[in-house]
Protein backbone atom coordinates (compact mmCIF):
# COMPACT_ATOMS: atom_id res chain seq x y z
CA UNK A 1 0.00 0.00 0.00
CA UNK A 2 3.00 2.38 1.06
CA UNK A 3 4.87 1.53 -2.16
CA UNK A 4 1.86 2.18 -4.51
CA UNK A 5 1.13 5.38 -2.95
CA UNK A 6 4.58 7.77 -2.77
CA UNK A 7 3.97 9.37 -6.17
CA UNK A 8 0.09 11.21 -4.97
CA UNK A 9 -0.11 14.52 -4.10
CA UNK A 10 0.50 15.37 -0.39
CA UNK A 11 -2.62 16.06 0.90
CA UNK A 12 -4.20 14.44 3.47
CA UNK A 13 -7.70 15.63 2.51
CA UNK A 14 -6.85 13.85 -1.21
CA UNK A 15 -5.43 10.97 0.76
CA UNK A 16 -8.19 10.01 3.36
CA UNK A 17 -10.78 10.24 -0.03
CA UNK A 18 -8.44 7.98 -1.61
CA UNK A 19 -8.58 5.97 1.25
CA UNK A 20 -12.19 5.78 1.24
CA UNK A 21 -12.18 4.46 -2.29
CA UNK A 22 -14.59 6.80 -4.40
CA UNK A 23 -14.89 10.15 -3.06
CA UNK A 24 -17.56 10.98 -1.88
CA UNK A 25 -19.66 14.55 -0.46
CA UNK A 26 -19.51 15.47 3.23
CA UNK A 27 -23.00 16.85 2.57
CA UNK A 28 -26.28 17.24 0.56
CA UNK A 29 -24.55 21.11 0.01
CA UNK A 30 -21.23 19.50 -0.79
CA UNK A 31 -23.20 16.93 -3.28
CA UNK A 32 -24.86 19.81 -4.22
CA UNK A 33 -21.66 21.99 -5.53
CA UNK A 34 -20.07 19.10 -7.33
CA UNK A 35 -23.10 18.56 -9.81
CA UNK A 36 -22.78 22.22 -10.59
CA UNK A 37 -19.34 21.79 -10.93
CA UNK A 38 -20.12 18.96 -13.50
CA UNK A 39 -22.89 20.49 -14.91
CA UNK A 40 -20.35 23.48 -15.67
CA UNK A 41 -17.31 21.44 -17.02
CA UNK A 42 -20.28 20.20 -19.71
CA UNK A 43 -20.93 24.00 -20.48
CA UNK A 44 -17.66 25.02 -21.24
CA UNK A 45 -16.75 21.60 -22.78
CA UNK A 46 -17.12 23.09 -26.65
CA UNK A 47 -14.17 25.73 -25.72
CA UNK A 48 -11.76 23.73 -23.92
CA UNK A 49 -12.31 21.06 -27.38
CA UNK A 50 -11.01 23.77 -29.25
CA UNK A 51 -8.72 25.40 -27.70
CA UNK A 52 -6.78 21.79 -27.15
CA UNK A 53 -7.48 21.15 -30.88
CA UNK A 54 -5.14 24.76 -31.41
CA UNK A 55 -2.15 22.93 -29.81
CA UNK A 56 -2.43 20.29 -32.55
CA UNK A 57 0.08 21.43 -35.09
CA UNK A 58 -0.76 20.67 -38.65
CA UNK A 59 2.24 20.15 -41.20
CA UNK A 60 0.97 23.17 -43.44
CA UNK A 61 1.20 25.74 -40.09
CA UNK A 62 4.42 24.21 -38.78
CA UNK A 63 6.09 24.66 -42.71
CA UNK A 64 4.68 28.41 -42.60
CA UNK A 65 7.71 30.45 -43.85
CA UNK A 66 7.50 33.77 -42.13
CA UNK A 67 10.34 36.45 -43.93
CA UNK A 68 8.43 39.66 -45.07
CA UNK A 69 11.54 41.80 -45.85
CA UNK A 70 11.89 44.77 -44.39
CA UNK A 71 9.93 48.34 -45.64
CA UNK B 1 56.41 51.77 -48.81
CA UNK B 2 53.15 49.32 -48.41
CA UNK B 3 50.48 50.82 -46.81
CA UNK B 4 49.93 50.65 -43.12
CA UNK B 5 46.79 48.63 -42.15
CA UNK B 6 45.64 47.87 -38.86
CA UNK B 7 48.80 49.30 -37.23
CA UNK B 8 47.23 51.28 -34.15
CA UNK B 9 44.26 50.86 -32.15
CA UNK B 10 41.31 52.84 -33.28
CA UNK B 11 40.31 56.07 -31.31
CA UNK B 12 36.95 56.39 -29.63
CA UNK B 13 34.75 60.03 -29.56
CA UNK B 14 32.02 61.48 -27.43
CA UNK B 15 29.71 63.72 -29.57
CA UNK B 16 26.51 65.30 -28.05
CA UNK B 17 23.91 66.32 -31.11
CA UNK B 18 20.25 67.74 -29.65
CA UNK B 19 17.28 65.46 -30.34
CA UNK B 20 15.16 66.54 -33.42
CA UNK B 21 11.97 64.23 -34.70
CA UNK B 22 13.33 64.13 -37.71
CA UNK B 23 15.77 61.64 -36.28
CA UNK B 24 16.69 59.50 -39.93
CA UNK B 25 18.73 63.44 -40.83
CA UNK B 26 21.33 62.18 -38.34
CA UNK B 27 22.07 58.87 -40.80
CA UNK B 28 24.10 59.37 -43.87
CA UNK B 29 21.64 57.67 -47.05
CA UNK B 30 23.61 54.96 -48.34
CA UNK B 31 25.34 56.09 -51.80
CA UNK B 32 24.66 54.15 -54.99
CA UNK B 33 21.19 51.63 -55.62
CA UNK B 34 19.21 50.07 -52.95
CA UNK B 35 16.66 48.17 -53.21
CA UNK B 36 14.64 49.48 -50.10
CA UNK B 37 13.29 53.08 -49.70
CA UNK B 38 15.37 55.83 -47.95
CA UNK B 39 14.74 57.15 -44.83
CA UNK B 40 14.18 53.21 -43.64
CA UNK B 41 10.59 53.30 -41.48
CA UNK B 42 12.46 52.15 -38.70
CA UNK B 43 14.54 55.86 -38.77
CA UNK B 44 11.29 57.60 -39.03
CA UNK B 45 9.54 55.82 -36.44
CA UNK B 46 12.41 56.11 -33.76
CA UNK B 47 11.90 60.03 -33.95
CA UNK B 48 8.21 59.40 -33.61
CA UNK B 49 8.73 57.35 -30.44
CA UNK B 50 11.82 59.15 -29.02
CA UNK B 51 9.69 62.70 -29.27
CA UNK B 52 7.08 60.60 -27.35
CA UNK B 53 9.57 60.18 -24.64
CA UNK B 54 10.78 64.04 -24.86
CA UNK B 55 14.03 63.51 -26.05
CA UNK B 56 16.03 66.07 -25.90
CA UNK B 57 19.67 65.06 -26.03
CA UNK B 58 21.95 62.05 -28.02
CA UNK B 59 24.92 61.44 -27.02
CA UNK B 60 26.86 59.08 -29.65
CA UNK B 61 29.63 56.97 -28.52
CA UNK B 62 31.71 56.44 -32.21
CA UNK B 63 33.46 53.54 -31.43
CA UNK B 64 31.60 50.59 -29.96
CA UNK B 65 31.66 46.28 -29.73
CA UNK B 66 28.48 44.98 -29.93
CA UNK B 67 28.29 41.42 -29.20
CA UNK B 68 25.51 40.71 -31.12
CA UNK B 69 26.90 42.66 -34.55
CA UNK B 70 30.20 41.17 -34.03
CA UNK B 71 29.43 37.68 -34.75
CA UNK B 72 27.24 38.74 -36.87
CA UNK B 73 30.15 40.22 -38.54
CA UNK B 74 32.31 36.96 -37.98
CA UNK B 75 29.85 34.51 -39.53
CA UNK B 76 28.26 36.50 -42.21
CA UNK B 77 30.30 40.34 -43.23
CA UNK B 78 33.73 39.57 -43.06
CA UNK B 79 33.32 37.76 -46.27
CA UNK B 80 32.05 40.58 -48.22
CA UNK B 81 34.17 42.52 -50.76
CA UNK B 82 33.61 46.07 -49.00
CA UNK B 83 35.20 45.89 -45.81
CA UNK B 84 32.42 46.20 -43.20
CA UNK B 85 34.45 47.73 -39.53
CA UNK B 86 33.76 45.22 -36.87
CA UNK B 87 33.05 48.13 -34.41
CA UNK B 88 29.34 49.86 -34.60
CA UNK B 89 28.32 53.56 -33.03
CA UNK B 90 25.88 53.93 -29.66
CA UNK B 91 23.43 56.42 -29.39
CA UNK B 92 22.15 57.10 -25.81
CA UNK B 93 18.94 59.14 -25.26
CA UNK B 94 18.53 61.34 -22.44
CA UNK B 95 15.39 63.33 -21.48
CA UNK B 96 17.65 66.76 -20.25
CA UNK B 97 19.43 69.44 -22.58
CA UNK B 98 23.24 69.32 -22.12
CA UNK B 99 26.07 70.04 -24.40
CA UNK B 100 29.36 68.65 -24.75
CA UNK B 101 30.65 70.84 -22.02
CA UNK B 102 28.10 69.95 -19.78
CA UNK B 103 29.40 66.06 -20.58
CA UNK B 104 32.61 67.27 -20.19
CA UNK B 105 32.10 69.11 -16.50
CA UNK B 106 29.70 66.25 -15.56
CA UNK B 107 32.92 63.49 -16.12
CA UNK B 108 34.90 66.00 -14.58
CA UNK B 109 32.77 66.55 -11.23
CA UNK B 110 33.03 62.56 -11.47
CA UNK B 111 36.60 62.85 -11.28
CA UNK B 112 36.57 65.29 -8.38
CA UNK B 113 34.72 62.77 -5.92
CA UNK B 114 31.21 64.02 -7.03
CA UNK B 115 30.47 61.07 -8.89
CA UNK B 116 26.61 60.66 -7.30
CA UNK B 117 26.07 63.80 -8.20
CA UNK B 118 27.03 63.17 -11.96
CA UNK B 119 25.53 60.07 -11.84
CA UNK B 120 21.83 61.34 -10.52
CA UNK B 121 21.92 63.71 -13.57
CA UNK B 122 22.38 61.03 -16.34
CA UNK B 123 20.35 58.47 -14.83
CA UNK B 124 17.68 60.63 -14.15
CA UNK B 125 17.00 61.79 -17.79
CA UNK B 126 18.27 58.23 -18.97
CA UNK B 127 15.87 57.02 -22.15
CA UNK B 128 18.11 54.43 -23.32
CA UNK B 129 20.42 53.10 -26.24
CA UNK B 130 20.98 52.02 -30.29
CA UNK B 131 23.58 50.47 -31.66
CA UNK B 132 24.22 52.11 -34.99
CA UNK B 133 25.64 49.10 -37.36
CA UNK B 134 28.20 50.10 -40.02
CA UNK B 135 25.50 48.64 -42.14
CA UNK B 136 24.10 51.54 -45.04
CA UNK B 137 20.56 49.91 -45.56
CA UNK B 138 19.49 48.33 -41.88
CA UNK B 139 21.96 50.67 -39.57
CA UNK B 140 19.36 49.72 -36.06
CA UNK B 141 20.71 47.46 -34.32
CA UNK B 142 20.49 46.32 -31.02
CA UNK B 143 18.46 49.12 -29.35
CA UNK B 144 16.81 49.27 -25.60
CA UNK B 145 14.06 52.15 -25.32
CA UNK B 146 11.46 52.42 -22.28
CA UNK B 147 8.13 51.28 -22.80
CA UNK B 148 5.21 54.06 -22.74
CA UNK B 149 3.83 55.08 -19.67
CA UNK B 150 0.89 52.45 -17.81
CA UNK B 151 -1.87 54.53 -18.91
CA UNK B 152 -2.92 55.70 -22.72
CA UNK B 153 -4.73 59.40 -22.54
CA UNK B 154 -7.57 57.37 -23.41
CA UNK B 155 -7.38 55.49 -19.74
CA UNK B 156 -6.60 52.24 -21.06
CA UNK B 157 -3.89 50.18 -19.45
CA UNK B 158 -0.55 49.39 -20.99
CA UNK B 159 0.83 46.53 -19.26
CA UNK B 160 4.55 45.24 -20.06
CA UNK B 161 5.27 41.89 -18.15
CA UNK B 162 8.18 40.91 -20.42
CA UNK B 163 10.41 43.76 -20.12
CA UNK B 164 13.89 43.66 -18.22
CA UNK B 165 16.98 46.01 -17.26
CA UNK B 166 19.83 46.40 -19.08
CA UNK B 167 22.64 47.58 -17.27
CA UNK B 168 24.69 50.45 -19.64
CA UNK B 169 28.33 51.35 -18.73
CA UNK B 170 28.89 54.82 -20.67
CA UNK B 171 32.17 56.52 -19.74
CA UNK B 172 32.60 54.58 -16.30
CA UNK B 173 28.94 55.75 -15.58
CA UNK B 174 26.21 53.18 -14.89
CA UNK B 175 23.39 53.38 -15.90
CA UNK B 176 20.39 51.27 -16.66
CA UNK B 177 17.13 51.07 -18.82
CA UNK B 178 14.25 48.93 -18.70
CA UNK B 179 12.63 47.58 -21.93
CA UNK B 180 13.66 44.14 -24.29
CA UNK B 181 15.62 44.91 -27.10
CA UNK B 182 14.65 45.34 -30.34
CA UNK B 183 16.63 45.44 -33.52
CA UNK B 184 16.13 45.70 -37.31
CA UNK B 185 16.34 42.89 -39.76
CA UNK B 186 19.36 43.09 -42.00
CA UNK B 187 18.31 40.36 -44.06
CA UNK B 188 22.42 39.17 -43.75
CA UNK B 189 22.04 37.31 -41.14
CA UNK B 190 18.89 37.68 -39.79
CA UNK B 191 14.80 38.21 -40.94
CA UNK B 192 11.83 38.85 -39.26
CA UNK B 193 11.52 35.26 -37.92
CA UNK B 194 14.78 35.66 -36.34
CA UNK B 195 14.89 39.32 -34.80
CA UNK B 196 11.64 38.63 -32.87
CA UNK B 197 12.75 34.97 -31.76
CA UNK B 198 16.22 37.22 -30.93
CA UNK B 199 13.91 39.93 -28.62
CA UNK B 200 11.90 36.70 -27.08
CA UNK B 201 14.86 34.95 -25.85
CA UNK B 202 15.72 38.05 -24.61
CA UNK B 203 13.70 38.16 -21.61
CA UNK B 204 13.34 34.52 -21.00
CA UNK B 205 16.23 33.13 -21.51
CA UNK B 206 17.98 35.86 -19.35
CA UNK B 207 15.15 34.75 -16.90
CA UNK B 208 16.29 31.53 -16.85
CA UNK B 209 19.83 32.05 -16.66
CA UNK B 210 20.44 30.79 -20.25
CA UNK B 211 22.63 32.25 -22.89
CA UNK B 212 20.98 35.20 -25.11
CA UNK B 213 22.07 33.83 -28.70
CA UNK B 214 23.22 36.41 -31.50
CA UNK B 215 21.05 36.70 -34.28
CA UNK B 216 23.55 34.75 -36.20
CA UNK B 217 23.86 32.02 -33.64
CA UNK B 218 19.88 31.78 -33.95
CA UNK B 219 19.94 31.42 -38.02
CA UNK B 220 22.58 28.68 -37.58
CA UNK B 221 20.90 26.59 -35.21
CA UNK B 222 17.62 26.99 -37.23
CA UNK B 223 19.41 25.77 -40.10
CA UNK B 224 20.91 22.98 -38.74
CA UNK B 225 18.73 19.86 -39.90
CA UNK B 226 16.52 21.94 -42.11
CA UNK B 227 16.70 24.40 -45.15
CA UNK B 228 13.12 25.99 -45.48
CA UNK B 229 15.10 28.95 -48.64
CA UNK B 230 17.34 26.47 -49.68
CA UNK B 231 20.24 28.48 -48.29
CA UNK B 232 20.96 29.44 -44.28
CA UNK B 233 22.89 32.91 -45.38
CA UNK B 234 21.94 35.32 -46.90
CA UNK B 235 18.84 34.63 -44.07
CA UNK B 236 15.90 34.39 -46.26
CA UNK B 237 12.91 33.35 -43.53
CA UNK B 238 12.69 30.45 -41.19
CA UNK B 239 9.53 28.76 -40.82
CA UNK B 240 7.72 27.50 -38.04
CA UNK B 241 9.69 24.00 -37.83
CA UNK B 242 12.92 26.19 -37.95
CA UNK B 243 12.60 28.76 -35.34
CA UNK B 244 11.02 25.43 -33.17
CA UNK B 245 14.83 23.48 -33.62
CA UNK B 246 16.16 27.49 -32.56
CA UNK B 247 13.96 27.18 -29.28
CA UNK B 248 14.89 23.60 -28.32
CA UNK B 249 18.79 24.40 -28.98
CA UNK B 250 18.83 27.25 -26.94
CA UNK B 251 17.29 24.99 -23.76
CA UNK B 252 13.80 25.86 -24.02
CA UNK B 253 10.60 24.16 -25.23
CA UNK B 254 8.67 25.59 -28.05
CA UNK B 255 4.99 25.47 -27.78
CA UNK B 256 3.09 26.18 -30.75
CA UNK B 257 -0.14 27.06 -30.57
CA UNK B 258 -2.43 27.84 -33.78
CA UNK B 259 -5.14 30.39 -33.86
CA UNK B 260 -8.75 29.70 -33.83
CA UNK B 261 -11.96 30.76 -35.35
CA UNK B 262 -14.07 33.25 -32.87
CA UNK B 263 -16.95 31.10 -32.10
CA UNK B 264 -20.15 31.92 -29.70
CA UNK B 265 -18.66 35.13 -28.69
CA UNK B 266 -15.14 33.29 -27.13
CA UNK B 267 -12.14 34.77 -28.39
CA UNK B 268 -9.59 31.98 -27.83
CA UNK B 269 -6.50 33.82 -29.15
CA UNK B 270 -7.01 36.67 -27.28
CA UNK B 271 -7.34 34.15 -23.87
CA UNK B 272 -4.25 32.56 -25.36
CA UNK B 273 -2.11 35.84 -25.88
CA UNK B 274 -3.16 36.95 -22.62
CA UNK B 275 -1.97 33.77 -20.70
CA UNK B 276 1.30 34.03 -22.20
CA UNK B 277 2.03 37.67 -22.75
CA UNK B 278 0.88 38.25 -19.10
CA UNK B 279 3.45 35.77 -17.49
CA UNK B 280 6.56 37.18 -19.24
CA UNK B 281 6.52 34.84 -22.05
CA UNK B 282 6.92 37.02 -25.07
CA UNK B 283 5.34 35.26 -27.92
CA UNK B 284 6.01 35.42 -31.49
CA UNK B 285 3.18 35.99 -33.71
CA UNK B 286 3.01 34.35 -37.28
CA UNK B 287 0.70 36.62 -38.94
CA UNK B 288 -0.30 36.98 -42.92
CA UNK B 289 -1.59 39.94 -44.66
CA UNK B 290 -5.35 39.62 -44.95
CA UNK B 291 -5.60 39.69 -49.01
CA UNK B 292 -3.41 37.13 -48.76
CA UNK B 293 -5.93 34.82 -46.49
CA UNK B 294 -8.38 35.78 -48.42
CA UNK B 295 -6.93 34.17 -51.61
CA UNK B 296 -6.29 30.20 -52.11
CA UNK B 297 -2.37 30.89 -52.74
CA UNK B 298 -0.08 29.68 -50.17
CA UNK B 299 1.75 33.31 -48.78
CA UNK B 300 4.65 33.49 -47.03
CA UNK B 301 3.95 35.23 -43.14
CA UNK B 302 5.47 38.13 -41.13
CA UNK B 303 6.63 37.65 -37.65
CA UNK B 304 6.63 39.83 -34.60
CA UNK B 305 7.35 40.03 -31.21
CA UNK B 306 4.56 40.11 -28.48
CA UNK B 307 5.56 42.33 -25.82
CA UNK B 308 2.77 43.78 -23.94
CA UNK B 309 -1.01 44.30 -23.85
CA UNK B 310 -3.14 47.23 -23.77
CA UNK B 311 -6.24 46.36 -22.10
CA UNK B 312 -9.48 48.02 -20.92
CA UNK B 313 -10.63 48.51 -17.58
CA UNK B 314 -13.82 46.38 -17.22
CA UNK B 315 -14.10 42.60 -18.27
CA UNK B 316 -17.36 42.01 -19.97
CA UNK B 317 -19.64 38.74 -20.73
CA UNK B 318 -18.73 37.27 -24.32
CA UNK B 319 -21.18 34.65 -24.03
CA UNK B 320 -25.09 34.52 -22.33
CA UNK B 321 -24.54 30.82 -21.41
CA UNK B 322 -21.57 32.15 -19.25
CA UNK B 323 -21.94 32.78 -15.58
CA UNK B 324 -18.60 34.49 -15.34
CA UNK B 325 -16.34 36.99 -17.63
CA UNK B 326 -12.61 36.34 -18.89
CA UNK B 327 -10.09 38.65 -18.51
CA UNK B 328 -9.26 38.38 -22.11
CA UNK B 329 -12.15 40.49 -23.04
CA UNK B 330 -10.30 43.17 -21.59
CA UNK B 331 -7.65 42.78 -24.15
CA UNK B 332 -8.40 45.82 -27.18
CA UNK B 333 -4.60 45.85 -28.52
CA UNK B 334 -1.17 44.52 -28.99
CA UNK B 335 2.56 46.27 -27.80
CA UNK B 336 4.57 44.20 -30.60
CA UNK B 337 8.40 44.47 -31.95
CA UNK B 338 8.21 44.79 -35.50
CA UNK B 339 11.53 44.65 -37.22
CA UNK B 340 9.53 46.84 -40.07
CA UNK B 341 8.88 49.24 -37.53
CA UNK B 342 10.22 49.49 -34.34
CA UNK B 343 9.89 48.73 -30.95
CA UNK B 344 6.66 48.68 -28.51
CA UNK B 345 4.45 49.14 -31.94
CA UNK B 346 1.16 49.45 -31.58
CA UNK B 347 -1.48 46.82 -33.06
CA UNK B 348 -5.38 46.67 -32.10
CA UNK B 349 -6.83 44.03 -32.46
CA UNK B 350 -9.91 43.14 -34.14
CA UNK B 351 -12.67 40.63 -35.99
CA UNK B 352 -13.25 40.06 -39.53
CA UNK B 353 -15.37 37.58 -41.56
CA UNK B 354 -13.23 36.03 -43.90
CA UNK B 355 -15.14 35.87 -47.15
CA UNK B 356 -13.72 32.54 -48.63
CA UNK B 357 -14.62 30.17 -44.93
CA UNK B 358 -16.88 32.48 -43.03
CA UNK B 359 -14.96 32.10 -40.08
CA UNK B 360 -14.65 34.89 -37.95
CA UNK B 361 -10.83 35.43 -37.45
CA UNK B 362 -8.13 37.78 -34.76
CA UNK B 363 -7.07 40.46 -37.24
CA UNK B 364 -4.09 42.69 -36.24
CA UNK B 365 -4.15 46.35 -37.11
CA UNK B 366 -0.18 48.09 -37.20
CA UNK B 367 -0.45 51.48 -37.03
CA UNK B 368 2.19 53.43 -38.47
CA UNK B 369 4.44 56.30 -37.47
CA UNK B 370 2.20 58.82 -39.15
CA UNK B 371 -1.02 57.38 -38.19
CA UNK B 372 -2.02 55.29 -40.95
CA UNK B 373 -2.79 51.75 -40.44
CA UNK B 374 -0.84 49.44 -42.04
CA UNK B 375 -2.67 46.84 -44.03
CA UNK B 376 -4.59 44.24 -41.79
CA UNK B 377 -3.09 40.89 -40.63
CA UNK B 378 -4.59 37.81 -39.86
CA UNK B 379 -2.73 35.60 -36.99
CA UNK B 380 -1.53 32.65 -37.84
CA UNK B 381 -0.19 31.42 -34.75
CA UNK B 382 1.60 31.93 -31.66
CA UNK B 383 5.09 30.56 -30.93
CA UNK B 384 6.02 30.74 -27.15
CA UNK B 385 9.57 29.59 -26.04
CA UNK B 386 8.89 27.80 -22.42
CA UNK B 387 11.34 26.89 -19.80
CA UNK B 388 11.46 22.88 -20.60
CA UNK B 389 9.42 21.84 -16.78
CA UNK B 390 6.28 24.09 -17.90
CA UNK B 391 4.08 21.45 -19.42
CA UNK B 392 0.80 22.51 -18.19
CA UNK B 393 -0.69 25.04 -21.20
CA UNK B 394 -3.04 27.89 -20.40
CA UNK B 395 -5.44 26.25 -22.36
CA UNK B 396 -5.62 23.40 -19.94
CA UNK B 397 -5.32 25.70 -17.06
CA UNK B 398 -8.39 27.48 -18.87
CA UNK B 399 -9.82 23.79 -19.10
CA UNK B 400 -10.10 24.07 -14.95
CA UNK B 401 -10.29 27.52 -14.64
CA UNK B 402 -13.46 28.05 -17.06
CA UNK B 403 -15.46 25.36 -15.33
CA UNK B 404 -14.54 26.36 -11.78
CA UNK B 405 -15.53 30.31 -12.96
CA UNK B 406 -18.56 28.87 -14.66
CA UNK B 407 -19.67 27.11 -10.75
CA UNK B 408 -18.68 30.10 -9.04
CA UNK B 409 -20.83 32.20 -11.05
CA UNK B 410 -23.60 29.68 -10.57
CA UNK B 411 -23.45 29.00 -6.44
CA UNK B 412 -22.41 32.85 -5.82
CA UNK B 413 -25.69 34.19 -7.61
CA UNK B 414 -25.44 37.41 -5.27
CA UNK B 415 -21.82 38.14 -7.37
CA UNK B 416 -24.61 38.97 -10.63
CA UNK B 417 -22.39 37.18 -13.05
CA UNK B 418 -19.27 39.24 -12.24
CA UNK B 419 -17.12 36.67 -11.40
CA UNK B 420 -14.13 37.28 -13.34
CA UNK B 421 -11.58 34.36 -14.60
CA UNK B 422 -7.52 35.37 -15.07
CA UNK B 423 -4.89 32.64 -15.58
CA UNK B 424 -0.92 33.21 -16.12
CA UNK B 425 1.96 31.44 -14.64
CA UNK B 426 3.82 33.11 -11.96
CA UNK B 427 7.04 31.87 -9.94
CA UNK B 428 6.42 30.29 -7.19
CA UNK B 429 8.78 31.98 -4.54
CA UNK B 430 6.63 35.47 -6.21
CA UNK B 431 3.59 34.15 -5.32
CA UNK B 432 4.78 32.98 -1.57
CA UNK B 433 5.71 36.67 -1.02
CA UNK B 434 2.22 37.80 -2.54
CA UNK B 435 0.59 35.40 -0.41
CA UNK B 436 1.88 37.20 2.71
CA UNK B 437 -0.32 40.31 2.20
CA UNK B 438 -3.63 38.05 0.88
CA UNK B 439 -4.66 38.55 4.51
CA UNK B 440 -4.87 35.17 5.64
CA UNK B 441 -4.90 33.31 8.57
CA UNK B 442 -1.96 32.33 10.66
CA UNK B 443 -2.33 28.97 10.52
CA UNK B 444 -3.15 29.26 6.31
CA UNK B 445 0.21 31.66 5.64
CA UNK B 446 2.43 29.05 7.19
CA UNK B 447 0.45 26.15 5.56
CA UNK B 448 0.63 27.70 1.94
CA UNK B 449 4.48 29.21 2.69
CA UNK B 450 6.39 26.29 4.78
CA UNK B 451 4.21 23.23 4.25
CA UNK B 452 2.83 23.11 0.65
CA UNK B 453 5.01 21.85 -1.76
CA UNK B 454 4.78 24.03 -5.52
CA UNK B 455 6.95 23.79 -8.74
CA UNK B 456 8.83 26.53 -9.70
CA UNK B 457 6.14 28.26 -11.63
CA UNK B 458 2.68 27.85 -11.03
CA UNK B 459 -0.28 27.70 -13.15
CA UNK B 460 -2.50 30.17 -11.72
CA UNK B 461 -6.12 30.77 -11.84
CA UNK B 462 -7.90 33.61 -9.97
CA UNK B 463 -10.89 34.51 -9.77
CA UNK B 464 -12.43 38.01 -8.76
CA UNK B 465 -15.78 39.21 -8.10
CA UNK B 466 -17.22 43.35 -7.81
CA UNK B 467 -15.29 43.51 -4.00
CA UNK B 468 -11.68 41.46 -5.16
CA UNK B 469 -10.20 38.63 -5.29
CA UNK B 470 -12.78 35.56 -4.09
CA UNK B 471 -10.08 32.52 -4.57
CA UNK B 472 -6.72 31.33 -6.09
CA UNK B 473 -6.34 28.15 -7.38
CA UNK B 474 -2.42 27.22 -7.51
CA UNK B 475 -1.70 24.62 -10.40
CA UNK B 476 1.46 22.26 -10.84
CA UNK B 477 3.09 23.57 -14.42
CA UNK B 478 5.15 20.47 -14.24
CA UNK B 479 2.24 17.85 -14.93
CA UNK B 480 1.03 16.05 -17.64
CA UNK B 481 -2.71 16.14 -18.89
CA UNK B 482 -3.03 12.79 -17.76
CA UNK B 483 -2.77 13.84 -14.04
CA UNK B 484 -4.25 15.90 -11.83
CA UNK B 485 -2.54 19.25 -11.42
CA UNK B 486 -4.29 21.01 -8.97
CA UNK B 487 -2.10 22.13 -5.79
CA UNK B 488 -3.94 24.18 -3.46
CA UNK B 489 -7.40 26.77 -3.33
CA UNK B 490 -6.39 29.65 -1.89
CA UNK B 491 -9.12 32.22 -0.19
CA UNK B 492 -8.57 35.78 -1.32
CA UNK B 493 -10.48 38.74 1.21
CA UNK B 494 -13.21 39.25 -1.35
CA UNK B 495 -14.81 35.88 -0.36
CA UNK B 496 -18.08 36.00 1.99
CA UNK B 497 -17.84 33.72 4.90
CA UNK B 498 -20.55 31.16 3.20
CA UNK B 499 -19.00 31.28 0.00
CA UNK B 500 -16.15 29.69 1.74
CA UNK B 501 -17.74 26.11 1.93
CA UNK B 502 -18.23 26.06 -1.45
CA UNK B 503 -14.57 27.00 -2.28
CA UNK B 504 -13.82 24.10 0.05
CA UNK B 505 -16.09 21.56 -2.07
CA UNK B 506 -14.01 22.81 -4.87
CA UNK B 507 -10.69 22.22 -3.32
CA UNK B 508 -11.98 18.54 -2.27
CA UNK B 509 -13.32 17.94 -5.80
CA UNK B 510 -10.66 18.91 -7.38
CA UNK B 511 -7.70 16.92 -4.86
CA UNK B 512 -6.51 20.40 -3.68
CA UNK B 513 -6.00 21.55 -0.23
CA UNK B 514 -7.72 24.97 1.13
CA UNK B 515 -5.46 27.45 2.12
CA UNK B 516 -7.87 29.88 4.22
Amino acid sequence: MKDERHNRADNPQAESNVREGELKPRSEEEKRVWEVLEQARQNVKSVVKKELEAEIVTSELFNLRLRTPAR
Amino acid sequence: MIERHAHTYPEGKIRLIPFQKEFWREFPAPSGWVEGTWPPTQLRYFGEYLAQLQCKTILVETHYIDRDYIYDTATFYARNLRSYPNYCQRLHFFFEAFDEARWRSLLKDANHGEMPKSLKFLEKGYLGFAVVRPLPGSPIGRTVLPTLGSKTDAGFAREFHSIRDYVVHLAGFKLSVSGLAFQQQDQGVSACATTALWSSLHHVASKEHLYIPTPAEITEAAARYSLAGGRSLPQEGLNLQQISEAIRYFGLSPLIVESQPIEQGVEHDKAQLLGYIASGFAPLLAIRPLAAFEATRRTDGHALCCVGLKMSDQAHQTNENFAFRDTASRLVGLYVHDDRLGPYAFTKLSQYTVKRTSQIRTVLTIAWPDGQPDEDAVLEALVVPLPPKVRLTITRMRALGLSLAQATGQLMPNLGKKVTLNYRYVLAPDYRVAALGFGLSDEGAYALNCETVLSRYLGLLEFAGPNGPLYDVLMDSTETPANPAAIACVCRHGLASKELEIVDSFARKIGARLIK
